[in-house]
């Protein structure tokens, strides 16, 4: 144990000195915070873009109904008989866009708005029309109607939404709460499987690199091949870890400077650090066990980007994992080893209260007995694939000793 | 007690046998030479020895026990396919090599300056691996292998990309550790420098030991009847020469069937020819090789 431990240290030690660990580390929660803080601010910029370029000028109309005949209140309205002079008009910038209102309008007929201003992502849902212009058309279509009736129709369904689960258990929790929720869940998958992967490439990467600079029969010389692979998984996992740690604060702190709060539960955190270091183990062993049949580093990276597909595939299921935390699909991913520690960081993430806990704990018994029989499985390719130069096993031979250690 | 025995080990990868019931034995203070062509199973064997594979068959002992953990911090190994980390500095990935072998970090680390600077590198010990030359980092890795002062060494092909002033100094380190009671064993092509570290060989060629003993032996088994003289005169019509060869600025003459060196030298005098050397010429290591390897 005490010549993994050196080998740990000594791994641990040279990856966190390399340059490209030092800028993944930090650059990625700084260029996840631009990214997100970059977009929030572009889409808060095109919104109050739009609406100025509206609230400025005049809205045209051509009211074909005949039926808005009181003054708009907060924006102006500029008539027309037809849409010929509300085009050059538009043309001119002298509007902002101009409305028809067809003569049916009251029947199945439709606005018809032209505006010279296309839509964007962040402004999709708005019409190009001033604020209190809905308002109006409401007001002169119920017109007559005691005010009371009139501000009811303008918001007809005020709600307040209590959740029940399937244990009876109630929350209040709003939209804002609920967006909140699935943000952190988004956020505790992609964090998951990034630090997973990128600690197991770690291994993969150093693992090739002593092949090709033939440093390995020297230091077996000295060490057990499995004293040579724990010490590596416990090195690089920790380096792994720190790597995480920095993730998950920089966002936080982040966030927290922003003044935006993510609803996350403590023993979320804890799960998270535990799924990561049985997901770490499982992988990693993997992939060194795999990765050490290759000759290089592009082959090593080959034999073993099957797990990395393996482990990224509750991507593809995220949208039912979303609506149906508790669902067949989510409870098959979660016993699943590959597909286990994401899935299950998912589903606590969204409803934790409704997560059952003998899934959680199933899943980890599930993850624990496949992370020991991945390392015995990865011990003997390692241990055979080391010392193969520049030749590749074929299939039926990585099967023989696949069997032969199991 | 030997440093190393090896008994009737026999070692295969598939249908095809590396190694087959060799056995050998070094002791303590000797450098034994491992001889044979590529592909012969010579580091097929040296792996087993140094517990990074395990034998099909027989039994291996070094420092009188099984290899495995308990003897790593004692064995040293200087493979043919080598290299180091060369991202790191050369002061740290001694230092690691030495703490694997189970040094304390500050006796591997005083231990990997001094080796450093018995090799004439102290002064790259901050530099990175990859900022040397290659002749310089094989100069490293021999500095790595004799850093834990090791009771026995495998040197395999360690001339290797040597120039001739640094095959002398890795040839005096392996003389030095010899003196202190390491046993070596010393893999290598070069016969030359084998013949002159080694009185013990064992030649090997597909998987198989072809010759074994002493240096001096070996050569007397394989002489051929010639004798190695310097002269002047007509040595090549004396009637018991069978024909003659220049070796520099001696000749060397193969004698005829039933006829002596003893014979051959009064002959020659009774000629009237002045010799200056006469001896019986014996096979150079070189030669045995190809003699006793070829198909």
């Amino acid at each position: 144990m005490r010549k993994a431990w050196i080998v740990a240290r000594h791994e641990f030690s040279a990856t966190v000195k390399r340059a490209w660990f030092v800028v993944a580390t930090l650059v990625f929660p700084l260029l996840f915070l631009g990214i997100g803080g970059g977009m929030l601010l572009l889409a808060r910029h095109t919104v109050q873009e739009s609406e100025r370029a509206i609230s400025g000028k005049p809205v045209g109309l051509i009211d074909l109904w005949g039926g808005l005949e009181t003054a708009p209140r907060g924006f102006q309205v500029r008539r027309f008989a037809s849409e010929e002079p509300a085009r050059l008009a538009l043309r001119d910038k002298e509007l902002a866009s101009f409305v028809v209102v067809p003569p049916d309008y009251l029947g199945p007929g439709r606005l018809k708005i032209v505006s010279m201003r296309r839509l964007t992502i962040s402004t999709l849902d708005r019409a190009p029309l001033p604020q209190g212009f809905d308002d109006w058309l409401l007001e002169n279509v119920l017109r007559g109607v005691e005010p009371a009736r009139l501000a009811r129709a303008r918001d007809p369904a005020p709600f307040s939404l209590e959740f029940v689960d399937a244990s009876g258990r109630t929350s209040d929790e709003d939209g804002m709460a609920a967006f909140k929720r699935s943000a952190a869940a988004y956020g505790f998958f992609l964090l998951l499987f990034v630090s997973i992967f990128t600690s197991s490439q770690y291994l993969l990467q150093g693992m090739a690199e002593e092949k090709e600079n033939r440093v390995m029969e020297m230091v077996l010389s000295s060490v057990t091949a499995d004293q040579l692979m724990l010490g590596k998984l416990l090195g690089l996992g920790a380096a792994g870890l720190l790597q995480l740690l920095v993730w998950v604060t920089v966002p936080v702190l982040g966030l927290a400077g922003f003044a935006v709060q993510i609803a996350i539960a403590p023993a979320a955190f804890a799960m998270c650090l535990a799924y990561f270091l049985l997901g770490y183990l499982l992988f990693g062993s993997l992939m060194l066990g795999f990765g050490a049949l290759g000759t290089n580093f592009r082959e090593s990276q080959q034999m073993a980007s099957v797990w990395s597909l393996v482990g990224a595939s509750p991507a593809f299921v995220l949208v039912a994992l979303l609506e149906d935390p508790q669902g067949a699909i989510a409870r098959v991913f979660s016993f699943v080893p590959f597909t286990a520690p994401t899935t299950m960081m998912f589903r606590y993430s969204i409803d934790a209260a409704g997560t059952p806990w003998i899934d959680i704990a199933g899943s980890m018994l599930v993850l624990a007995a496949s992370t020991a029989l991945a390392l015995k499985v990865s011990a003997r390719l390692y241990r055979v694939g080391l010392l193969l130069y520049g030749k590749r096993p074929g299939l039926r031979e990585v099967w023989k000793w696949m069997v032969r250690s199991a | 007690m030997p440093a190393l025995e090896v008994r009737g080990v026999s070692k295969s990868y598939g249908t095809k046998i590396a190694v087959d019931a060799v056995s050998l034995s070094v002791e303590p203070g000797q450098v034994f030479g491992l001889l044979g062509p590529n592909g012969a199973g010579k580091t097929s064997l040296l792996r087993m020895v140094m517990d990074i594979t395990r034998p099909d068959a027989g039994e291996i002992r070094v420092l009188g026990a099984e290899p495995g953990p308990a003897t790593k911090d004692r064995v040293a190994y200087l493979p043919e396919e080598r290299g180091l980390y060369q991202r790191q500095r050369v002061g740290d990935v001694l230092r690691f090599l030495g703490e694997i072998k189970g040094l304390p970090s500050h006796v591997a680390a005083r231990r990997a300056e001094a080796a450093l600077d018995r090799v004439g590198l102290l002064e790259t010990r901050r530099k990175r691996m990859r900022e040397l030359s290659k002749g310089m980092q094989q100069k490293v890795q021999i500095a790595a292998v004799l850093l834990s002062e090791p009771e026995f060494v495998v040197f395999d092909e360690p001339f290797e990309g040597l120039d001739p002033v640094n095959r002398v100094l890795v040839t005096d380190l392996m003389k030095e550790h010899a003196a202190r009671g390491a046993a070596i064993v010393l893999s290598s092509h070069r016969m030359d420098q084998v013949e002159a570290m080694c009185r013990q060989v064992l030649l090997l060629d597909r998987g198989r030991t072809v010759l074994e003993g002493e240096v001096g032996a070996i050569r007397e088994r394989f002489a051929d009847h010639s004798v190695l003289l310097e002269a002047e005169g007509d040595v090549a019509g004396d009637p018991l020469v069978e024909r003659t060869e220049p070796r520099g600025p001696a000749l060397r003459a193969w004698l005829r069937p039933g006829s002596s060196p003893e014979a051959l030298l009064a002959s020659l005098v009774s000629r009237g020819v002045r010799i200056r050397r006469f001896e019986r010429a014996l096979p150079s290591l070189d030669e045995v090789f190809v003699r006793a390897v070829k198909p």
